[in-house]
């Protein structure tokens, strides 16, 4: 049913173990995604996003592993099943699309084995059904000549081509959610626009929830009901869309927002946010943020701030989250 | 792809043409008088000196030789043996067969052993098993190809009495020719399908295939390994003139026909007409397998068919 | 063969700073990590000074027939057994390692002494020197390393020196290549172009900013030449085309050994194995030398023979 949580995450915690040390990438992140809805989660690179929609599909590469958390999907904990259950998962219930559709596209395959082989294997469809159906959903992403281009390969495709084609794979088996990785990112402008009106449209008409990872946060205007800010691993703050930008409670989120140029806001000076992100390496036990923040006080820099409720459906991880600040 | 091909040809011609120009040139290369160097041991009369030179065309102009050559080399005629008197092309004809049979024996258990391997210790890098086989791939790696022969002969015929030592013909007798030459080169291609997979497998769209939720054997087999595969075919194509070169020296070993021994006893004997022929034969080989090289590359990545 | 190991395009090793005093500390300590690349590196140090003071470490004399009965096992007087002349076999592997590692360095020698200036010339000379020296290349690599070797002793005889002369013949073609690829890959260069248009003649260019870049591949090519040139060398000897008896030789000892295979499995043995162990510490001392020197160096292929 509409509305009802299918995807909750828990606590997670991913760390890459390297020689240096450990990297926490994801540190302790919860935020759930409800059914047909879209959930934009965004951070500047290297905030754990990424890594965050790889735990869930468990892709996460080596020297990284899934440390804590539960991931709660359909009744289960996505974190307890073994690689033949999660397989089942993979591309038939939770789908993934990634940034680069350059090189995401198997060249020495053609399109057509590349979007049949989800659905024979997941539906046990013949080749030929699926072929009707890889068809059927190139129409459906906006390929004109679907028949013709089906025999095609990668390089005859365009960029925006083919991420059109990836997200016609993504969508082939009717999944609940779909993960997609910055998928505009290397991207034409003009072309991007049409992505995220194909996206928009599959979550509006199929029903299909899509977590959209990205650092634009212009993107997520207007599109994503709900979202989640990322910053060094941590989840700062989640909130509807509206809110977000119409009333960040986080001095992080406040400073993407200020330092992003706005049509609507032309005359305002753009206000970067000072200093670096922070290594991932041994992370401390205190306010990540801290060290760039304007509002930080000293209680930032000896503790860790939990993500709270600020209203329902806001929640933040700020000491100073019930105070006015700008 | 026809423009790829067409270009690959045109590109060996000039190769080719030095092949039939250096074949040529071999007897006129030695220092001194080739025709006193094949005739040291039989103590000949002048006569006989004269005979042969005009025998050979030796008498003539050079240009006027380098004309009856190539009208020769149109006609499929080498000249003669010095050793045997029959016509060159006879004596390379017998024998090129089973030589070919040898080196394409040896490449197939070179291309079988290799991929296994490189794959195996591809999907499991830096493990036991990857470790295991790469350590034997860079001992094999370094063993020349006919002391291997001397130790399979030594286990396999002698220890153990399973297979013959020496002869020619298929069957059981190419067992052990076939296998010291294909070890060596299993170990070559092993090491590159086990590089060139590794890459692979950390590229984009793997990652694609397995968030399909695609078996691993599938990730592996349908995506990774054709692409890592392309430049291996290169490989393979170049090395296939390294294993008739080997072949000269295994046929030696056991004491096979093939115009690898030809060319030994060729050499031994100073027999330069079948020297000529022989270089030529090879050269020709070579070049014509690196043709079809270029063409299964064309084949195997279709960026470069569709362009 | 020597097409697939290298495409022609250099390591970034100027890059790398390999060739400072501060690099080739930091190139040694890599060096260092690697055992087997270490192990490697002493089992060649005694092998040189086995190939030196061979004579003195012998305990007979190689070409001395009849020291021990024929065909003797191997143990007690004769570690290695005798061969069928009642030869100590351990002497002749022992003068063996002089002349195998004589004729291999001199082969290399040869073969980049011709084909280092080779490539020089068609990468730094006009387009028209480059396809002519890039054809006769191509002809040369039409005949594998073996094969090439073979015409050689066609055309000038047998004998060692011979045998050495061919077997740096054919690894020429890869020495060019390496050159030829890293000249025109510097010529490309930026700072190449800053030089010219600071004056700087071709000589210099050359000495300057060329050869440092190329000294690294040029060594990793070399270790690996090595290798190829033993094993060519040895084959040649084997089929008998190389040296005569009764030098002592490696491939030339276990040619003849052949026929004694049935009853003597020891001449055929010892003298592989040292081919064996000597090819295989230059082999992982390449290895080595090449993850020290540029990590990021990636081989394309392998070359054999």
């Amino acid at each position: 049913m509409n509305g009802d949580v299918i995807l909750d995450i828990q606590g997670l915690h991913t760390s890459f173990s390297m020689t240096r040390g450990t990297v926490r990438a994801v540190n302790d992140v919860s935020f759930n995604i409800k059914s047909g809805e879209m959930l934009g989660v965004v951070g500047e690179s290297g905030c754990g996003k990424s890594v965050t929609g790889l735990s869930i599909m468990r892709l996460v590469p080596y020297p990284g592993r899934i440390t804590g958390g539960r991931i709660l999907f359909e009744n289960r904990d996505l974190l307890g099943l073994d690689e033949r259950e999660m397989r089942t998962i993979r591309g038939s219930s939770i789908a993934m699309i990634f940034q680069d559709p350059m090189t995401s596209l198997n060249p020495v395959l053609t399109i057509s084995r590349q979007l049949t082989e989800a659905i024979i294997e997941h539906e046990g469809c013949s080749k030929r059904e699926a072929g009707v159906r890889a068809i059927d959903l190139l129409r459906t992403v906006g390929i004109s000549s679907p028949e013709r281009r089906i025999r095609d390969y990668p390089h005859q495709f365009s960029g925006g081509m083919r991420q059109r084609v990836m997200i016609a794979m993504a969508i082939s088996c009717g999944p609940k959610i779909i993960i997609a990785d910055e998928p505009t990112t290397a991207l034409d402008v003009t072309i991007q626009a049409q992505i995220l009106e194909l996206m928009k449209k599959i979550c509006e008409d199929i029903g299909t929830s899509i977590m959209l990872i990205t650092h634009d946060l212009g993107i997520v205007a207007g599109l994503c009901r709900v979202v989640a800010v990322m910053y060094a691993g941590r989840l700062v703050e989640t909130a509807e869309g509206k809110t977000i930008f119409s009333g960040p409670v986080h001095p992080y989120t406040h400073g993407l927002l200020t330092s992003t140029p706005r049509m609507d806001r032309v005359s305002e000076r753009l206000q970067p946010i000072g200093g670096v992100p922070p290594s991932l390496l041994d992370p401390p036990r205190r306010c990540m943020f801290a060290p760039r923040c304007r509002y930080a006080i000293e209680r930032c820099l000896r503790e860790e701030p939990v993500l709270e409720e600020v209203s329902p459906g806001h929640a933040a991880a700020c000491f100073r989250s019930g105070e006015k600040l700008w | 792809m026809g423009k790829y091909i067409v270009k690959r040809l045109v590109l060996a011609i000039p190769t080719l043409l030095g092949v039939i120009v250096g074949a040529f040139l071999i007897i006129h290369l030695v220092p001194g008088d080739p025709v006193d160097i094949m005739l040291f041991n039989a103590n000949p009369t002048p006569e006989q000196v004269t005979e042969l030179r005009h025998q050979l065309g030796l008498d003539k102009p050079l240009h006027a030789q380098f004309g009856t050559y190539l009208w020769g080399l149109m006609r499929g005629r080498f000249g003669e043996s010095l050793q045997t008197h029959r016509p060159v092309s006879d004596e390379i004809g017998e024998k090129l067969v089973p030589t070919l049979q040898l080196t394409f024996c040896g490449m197939g258990i070179a291309i079988i052993f290799g991929l296994a391997m490189g794959v195996i210790a591809a999907m499991r890098p830096n493990s036991w098993v990857d470790n295991l086989a790469m350590g034997a791939a860079n001992v094999a790696v370094a063993m020349p190809a006919f002391w291997l022969g001397i130790l399979l002969i030594l286990l396999f015929a002698l220890k153990l009495g399973w297979l013959p030592a020496t002869g020619q013909g298929g069957g059981e007798r190419l067992i052990l020719p076939a296998l010291s030459i294909g070890i060596g080169y299993s170990a070559i291609i092993a090491r590159l399908v086990r590089s060139n997979l590794i890459q692979v497998l950390d590229r984009d769209y793997i990652l694609t295939a397995r968030s399909k939720g695609l078996m691993e054997r599938i990730v592996v087999f349908r995506h990774a390994l054709k692409n890592a595969l392309i430049p291996v075919i290169t490989m393979i194509g170049l090395q296939f003139g390294n294993m008739m070169g080997a072949a000269v020296v295994i046929e030696t070993l056991f004491a096979r026909i093939g115009i690898g021994r030809l060319l030994v006893e060729a050499i031994l004997q100073r027999d330069y007409p079948l020297i000529q022929g022989t270089i030529f034969v090879f050269g020709v080989i070579y070049i014509a397998s690196n043709l079809i090289i270029d063409l299964l590359y064309s084949l195997v990545d279709p960026r470069i068919r569709y362009s | 063969m020597f097409k697939a190991l290298f495409s022609g395009r250099p390591g970034e090793a100027a890059q790398s700073g390999s060739h400072t005093w501060q690099g080739v500390r930091e190139a040694l300590g890599r060096y260092g990590q690697n055992k087997a690349a270490v192990i490697s590196a002493a089992v060649l140090l005694g092998m040189i000074v086995i190939a030196v003071f061979g004579p003195s470490l012998a305990p007979y004399d190689p070409v001395k027939i009849g020291v021990g009965g024929r065909l003797e096992r191997p143990g007690g007087e004769h570690l290695f057994g005798t061969d069928q002349f009642g030869r100590d076999v351990l002497s002749r592997v022992i003068y063996g390692t002089r002349l195998t590692l004589q004729a291999s360095v001199i082969a290399v020698v040869v073969a980049a002494g011709i084909g280092v200036p080779l490539g020089l010339l068609a990468g730094y000379a006009g387009k028209v020197t480059d396809n002519i020296i890039s054809r006769l290349v191509d002809i040369l690599l039409a005949f594998p390393g073996i094969l090439l070797a073979l015409i050689v002793v066609a055309i000038l005889g047998t004998g060692l020196a011979k045998v050495q002369l061919a077997v740096g013949v054919s690894l020429i073609p890869a020495y060019a290549r390496l050159v030829r690829g890293s000249v025109l890959s510097a010529k490309e260069n930026v700072y190449v172009e800053a030089a010219r248009a600071g004056g700087c003649g071709a000589f210099r260019i050359a000495t300057r900013h060329i050869l440092p870049n190329i000294f690294v591949p040029l060594l990793v090519l070399s270790t690996t030449a090595v290798g190829w040139a033993i094993i060519i060398a040895t084959s040649i000897n084997f089929i008998g085309l190389g040296v005569q008896p009764p030098t002592p030789e490696w491939g030339a000892d276990l040619g003849a050994a052949r026929s004694y295979l049935g009853v003597a499995w020891w001449p055929g043995t010892f003298p592989g194995l040292a081919i064996l162990v000597t090819i295989l510490s230059i082999n992982l001392i390449g290895d080595g030398l090449q993850n020290a020197l540029d990590p990021r160096l990636k081989r394309k292929g392998e070359g054999r023979r």
